[in-house]
């Protein structure tokens, strides 16, 4: 390798804050280059990265020495395009569901724009992806994002809900005993406790459907506009969802705002008229498998 | 002669990286690899599956870990919640030794998860031999600092790699994980001698090495973890093991990942060299 310092090399610096002032000069250059929207051949005629070049150098080839095959720039376009590709397939891991809707070309058009807006800044790529249904729903730039905004927002978020109920805590679940314990009588003062692995979701599309429609490959076209519910949760360490009727998703909401099942079921029954009795019959069915699949951490009457 | 390695770490033998894809293999027959390595920064924020399995691994193999996010070389504050993370990680799977690379992850808060390089020079030994010496403080052991694959070098280094990472372990008083094919790599990518490169390694600081493939795309090589190990690579390897009398041996493999006995007949092609080693120490 070369040996040779430049003269305006501020290599030599011995005291800790002159060392760190020199490295940090360089870091910021070379993360500004290789983060570039454009690639490194987009920072050489940036302006604002051209500004960061360390010690007065004017340009990367002052900086960065070319190989026998490869000039400077080129050499460090090895960093800017696996910078993108990295993230991007992380976020094609982690959203199959849009990166079918959206198709390849789409999705890292899309996924580019993302980690540009959002670049990571956690130790872990489980975060990369945290805001990707909000950046779908609503920052992103690409026509194909524009025409179905609020489909690929909602099935980001469902998609980011499957990988963030996998990552959460672990808690006990209670077990039908304890569901089996309550005496009827004190039904509607129960407190049922949901497990932190587990997320209740509403939608405007069935993005559910279209998921499990991904997964088992039928190629499923973007739906049409219908309300949906979905339950995700973990059990025996896999994430699970369950699809909802709304009275469903009522009640668990009420339970998941603290209120005992009496108020909770009033909540969900308001308004529903001559179904309520249908509802009614449903909910010892609903709670048996809602705590067989250890959905509560607590199932308390006080 | 062999040398042998001051921190007293044993030769845990030919271990291979953890993957989840690999999960059913192992939990079905828990098979003869020696020990596992695992990348800290998989289990650090999750209590999902990942971390229910190694906790059964490290029940059963010993356990390495290996980080690609300590950014040692970046001049942000170190993480500290990420280093109480690790330090918890390490005590709860017993983890033998802990280590990353030499290199920068990101700087102004950000992480391009990527291993990124750092001039050879001595603004940049001041400052990593200071961030070293801190972060074995607060981990109360010694680190073990890997050489990274580079695919640029800077006009501003004044020492070769290998006496850089020499000067560092010696500074910093930290352990060494030398990868050979990332010798290779960096060698070919920027015309580098490899065998002036493994005379200049301080290999009683060497505790791990570092198997994987790579991806060569004639003008250079980028090390993907995608391919079988390539014979100069092996040849490296033998030459170490001769040189030290037998380290630590792990095989990585992170892309096209195949079946977990594709990847152990991998491993294996190493015994033979580890087995003279030994031979020849004994």
């Amino acid at each position: 390798m070369s040996a040779r310092a430049s003269p305006r090399s501020s290599g030599g610096a011995s005291r800790p804050a002159d060392a760190a002032a020199a490295v940090g000069a360089l870091e910021r250059w070379f993360q500004a280059a290789i983060m570039h929207p454009e690639g490194a051949a987009g920072a050489q005629s940036d302006a604002g990265v051209a500004a960061l070049l360390p010690a007065a150098a004017r340009s990367l080839e002052e900086v960065i020495e070319p190989s026998r095959e490869m000039t400077a720039a080129e050499r460090l376009d090895v960093y800017a395009s696996s910078y993108f590709l990295r993230l991007r397939d992380v976020l094609r891991n982690d959203f199959p569901g849009v990166l079918h809707a959206l198709g390849d070309e789409a999705f890292a058009r899309a996924a580019r724009e993302y980690v540009v807006r959002h670049p990571s800044s956690s130790f872990t790529l489980n975060e990369l992806g945290a805001r990707f249904p909000r950046f779908l729903a609503e920052e992103a730039g690409a026509p194909e994002v524009e025409e179905r905004r609020a489909f690929l927002g909602e099935l980001a978020a469902l998609e980011r809900a499957v990988e963030d109920v996998f990552h959460e805590r672990r808690t006990a679940s209670a077990d039908v005993s304890r569901l089996q314990a309550i005496p009827l009588e004190r039904w509607n003062d129960a407190r049922f406790t949901c497990i932190p692995a587990s997320r209740l979701l509403a939608f405007r599309h069935p993005v559910d459907r279209y998921l499990q429609d991904v997964y088992d490959e039928k190629a499923p076209a973007p739906p049409a506009p219908e309300p949906s519910w979905v339950l995700v949760y973990r059990k025996e360490w896999r994430s699970w969802r369950a699809r909802l009727v709304v009275e469903q998703h009522r009640i668990l909401e009420a339970l998941r705002r603290g209120l005992p099942l009496g108020a909770a079921l009033a909540a969900a029954l308001d308004g529903a008229g001559s179904d309520e009795e249908r509802i009614r019959s449903r909910l010892g069915e609903w709670f048996r498998e809602w705590t067989s699949e250890g959905l509560f951490a607590a199932i308390e009457v006080r | 002669m062999a040398v042998k390695n001051r921190f007293g770490l044993p030769d845990l033998g030919l271990g291979l990286g953890l993957r989840s894809v690999h999960f059913p293999a192992i939990l079905e027959s828990w098979p003869p690899v020696d020990f596992f390595e695992i990348l800290s920064e998989n289990y650090l924020a999750t209590e999902g599956r990942p971390v229910h399995v190694v906790e059964q691994v490290a029940e059963r193999y010993p356990v390495v870990l290996h980080g690609v996010s300590m950014s040692l070389g970046s001049t942000d504050p170190l993480d500290f919640d990420y280093l109480r993370r690790l330090k918890a990680l390490a005590e709860r799977v017993r983890a033998v030794w802990l280590g990353d690379h030499v290199c920068w992850t990101g700087v102004a808060g950000r992480n391009s998860h990527d291993l990124l390089p750092m001039p050879y020079d001595e603004a940049s030994l001041r400052h990593l031999v200071r961030r070293v010496r801190d972060v074995q403080e607060f981990l109360e052991r010694p680190l073990v600092l890997e050489n990274a694959s580079t695919y640029v070098t800077f006009r501003r280094s004044a020492m070769p790699e290998a006496e850089f990472i020499a000067r560092l372990a010696e500074e910093a008083d930290c352990a060494l994980l030398l990868d050979v094919n990332n010798v290779y790599v960096s060698c070919r990518n920027h015309g580098w001698d490899a065998r002036a490169y493994l005379d200049a390694v301080p290999y009683d600081r060497v505790v791990q090495i570092h198997l994987a493939g790579h991806t060569d795309h004639g003008t250079h090589c980028i090390d993907t973890h995608s391919r079988p190990v390539i014979d100069e690579v092996w040849r490296f390897y033998a030459d170490v093991e001769r040189r030290t009398g037998g380290r630590a041996t792990l095989l990585e493999w992170d892309e096209e990942i195949p079946s977990f006995e594709e990847t152990f007949a991998e491993l294996q092609k190493a015994a033979p060299h580890k087995q003279a080693a030994r031979r020849a120490v004994a």
